[in-house]
């Protein structure tokens, strides 16, 4: 196995001191921030992101490897102890583990769901490592048409899919699109949208644009609904550990939650909610204890949990080996992957081999590190859910603007932050998802190179962004994607004639 | 007939604006200079079909809105009472922001960061003066070493950043 060889020296650069330093101060920061009430994952690492920008792309790898887990982590203690989901993949470990810590037994829903967020992190990335480079060699065969395919197939997937409203998720796509269009065009240099400003014609800054539409709309909308908004943190008591019989009910449900949530990151259908509902009502089916969910069962924290991480390592094969993310946290990894000079997709592994797998080893020792570090800390991450509200707020307010001039020493920059987080403020206002506006923004743009190169093949014809088996294939799914809903409504219907 | 609530009105608000942000990046792919020299695909094609795409999104928005399917807030159940925004708080918010970009490079990064720190710790309600401003301090302080020794992340250095340089010097 040449793979193997390579993940082992892979590990071998993950391993040094300086940089298990590094992936220890990742999983604390990651944690420190995640752990924080209404910050997901995807914000703790758009936060953090500059500060892993100036250390050497190995050491920046190991230590964003060590976030990603830290914060996501850190949201399910969030989760559990207040009932505030940072993300959607974490609503049910929310609703089931929130119950649980009423009952006293917060200490075991932490525990269950950082251990099953270790053995599905395990399990998944050692999937990650065999199938990331055998899809990257499928997908060199890919032509610039199956690309417009299969990205228009996951904005509408992440757009339709996300969120109560279909219409909603497609006005955040669009936005993102819209976005992605400011300034110069790659191959003209005629600017789009930039109004004249000099500074709008290198287009906006993506990592300032990410951090002030999670970070400051954030902060603005728990603004406007600053009187109505108290939260109570609820007491760890008793012993933290699990005893034997929560042991007992947990292995099964993190194996199965991992078999659910990894194969379904693979698609480029978004977002962890599915995966995580999926695993929550499988174990409900399966439980001995069926009266207890509801009310605080530990296979419905342990089921979701695995599921959630898992799915999470999922999303990063078809972001490694496509460059394709399908979630806000995958896509703010292409991002930063982008900013050490690593351009994920089919050449990833040809090109950037060492670090990738660097990479994939950081993924394992930031998910051991994480176990390591948190269960005996617990209790000092318990304490950071009792920082008053208005300094939480005032410090991701400077952070966020912090981050967003760091990266270029830019006014302009800040200015973007301030317009971008009122708008993620109107998007959370007015019940339109977050994750198609990354998207947008960070896709829009390969969307037009791989539509231009199609066209350029074509000589202009049109008809080439059809031509092929995969274009096909991938718009016949995606016509029953999204319409589906309908259909199931048709049939219903003609079989409620027919039956009359 | 439903009645109008502020609710609605805001809604409708937000869907036509977001219909006319469609129909001007139309506008912008119309009145977009002529390329000179291109392969194939004009830089127009793709503002096109942005634009378009937004535009007819735009209308199935409000046909939504017209139909009496609104956006649920984030964090609130189906039926709950909508709760006017409060402006105020906002407002000091995004005044602490604007007034960070103001300041940040003629008075440096402590002064400025600290200023919005205690600005939003404001507008959530503290008013333990002497408490905050120390906290806002230390904060932004904290973070202008770790990021600018600490990280060698270019921050703008002013009045503080002077203040305390000299007094490192003084000391060493």
């Amino acid at each position: 196995m040449e793979n193997l060889d390579l993940l082992m020296e892979g590990f071998g650069n993950a391993l040094s001191a300086q940089n298990l330093m590094y992936g220890l101060l990742g999983t604390f920061l990651g944690t420190l921030v995640g752990v924080l009430p209404g910050i997901g994952p995807a914000l703790a690492i758009a936060l953090l992101l500059p500060v892993t920008l100036s250390v050497d792309p190995t050491s920046a790898l190991i230590m964003f490897a060590a976030v990603f887990y830290g914060a996501m982590y850190g949201g399910s203690t969030t989760s559990i102890l207040l009932n505030t989901p940072g993300e959607a993949g974490a609503v049910i470990t929310s609703v089931e583990g929130h119950k649980m810590a009423k009952k006293g037994r917060a200490g075991a829903a932490l525990t269950t769901a950082a251990i099953g967020s270790f053995v599905a992190g395990l399990i998944a990335t050692i999937f990650l490592a065999a199938a990331a480079p055998t899809l990257a060699e499928l997908a060199l065969k890919v032509q610039p048409a199956g690309y417009v395919a299969l990205i228009v197939f996951a904005f509408a997937a992440v757009g339709t899919l996300l969120g109560s409203s279909r219409v909603r998720g497609l006005v955040s796509l669009s936005v993102g699109l819209i976005i992605g269009l400011v300034g110069a065009d790659q191959q003209t240099g005629i600017n789009r949208l930039s109004f004249g400003i000099q500074e709008a014609t290198d287009g906006f800054e993506v990592i300032v644009v990410i951090i002030s539409f999670f970070a400051i709309g954030e902060v603005l909308y728990y603004a406007s609904r600053f009187k109505d908004n108290a939260w109570r943190v609820l007491p760890v008591k008793g012993k933290v550990w699990m005893d034997r019989e929560d042991f007992r009910r947990s292995w099964k449900p993190w194996l199965r939650g991992t078999a659910i949530g990894f194969p379904m990151g693979l698609i480029p259908a978004g977002g962890s909610e599915v995966p995580t509902f999926i695993s929550y009502s499988v174990e409900k089916k399966l439980s001995k204890h069926k009266e207890e969910f509801g009310e605080g069962a530990i296979e419905g924290v342990a089921g979701p949990e695995a599921a959630n991480n898992a799915n999470a390592a999922g999303v990063l094969v078809p972001l490694l080996a496509l460059g394709l993310p399908t979630s806000a946290t995958a896509a703010i990894m292409l991002v930063a992957l982008r900013n050490f000079n690593i351009q994920p997709g089919p050449m990833l592994f040809e090109m950037n081999g060492p670090l990738v797998w660097t990479l994939i080893a950081s993924l394992f020792v930031g998910n051991t590190l994480l176990l390591l570090l948190n269960l005996p800390l617990i209790r000092i991450w318990i304490q950071l859910l009792q920082i008053p509200r208005h300094y939480l707020y005032a410090g991701i307010t400077t952070f966020g603007m912090l981050g967003a001039y760091s990266l270029n020493n830019s006014l302009f920059d800040l200015r973007v932050a301030v317009i971008m987080g009122f708008i993620g403020y109107l998007f959370r206002r007015f019940g339109v998802p977050n994750t198609p506006l990354v998207l947008g923004v960070i896709l829009g743009p390969v969307l037009e190179i791989q539509f231009r190169q199609a066209l350029q093949l074509s000589n202009g014809d049109y008809s080439i962004l059809y031509a092929g088996l995969l274009p096909k294939v991938i718009y016949a799914l995606l016509f029953v994607l999204i319409f589906a809903p309908n259909i199931m409504k048709l049939i219903k219907k003609s079989a409620n004639v027919t039956s009359k | 007939m439903t009645k109008v609530t502020r609710a609605v009105v805001a809604e409708g608000v937000f869907a036509l604006g977001f219909l006319l942000l469609g129909l001007f990046v139309l506008y912008d792919a119309l009145t977009l200079e002529e390329p000179g020299v291109y392969s194939v695909v004009s830089p127009k094609t793709f503002e096109y079909i942005i634009g378009g795409f937004a535009t007819f999104v735009g209308l199935l928005l409000i046909i939504e809105v017209i139909r009496g399917k609104y956006g649920l807030a984030e964090g609130t159940e189906p039926g709950s009472a909508f709760l006017p925004p409060d402006i105020k708080t906002m407002t000091i918010v995004i005044g602490s922001m604007l007034l960070h970009i103001v300041l940040l490079e003629p008075a440096g990064y402590i002064a400025a960061a600290a200023l919005t720190f205690y600005g939003v710790t404001f507008a959530f309600g503290s008013r333990k003066f002497v408490k905050d401003i120390a906290i806002s301090f230390a904060f932004a302080i904290i973070v202008y070493f770790v990021f600018s020794r600490g990280l060698r992340i270019f921050l703008p250095d002013g009045f503080f950043e002077n203040l305390l340089g000299l007094a490192r010097e003084v000391e060493g």
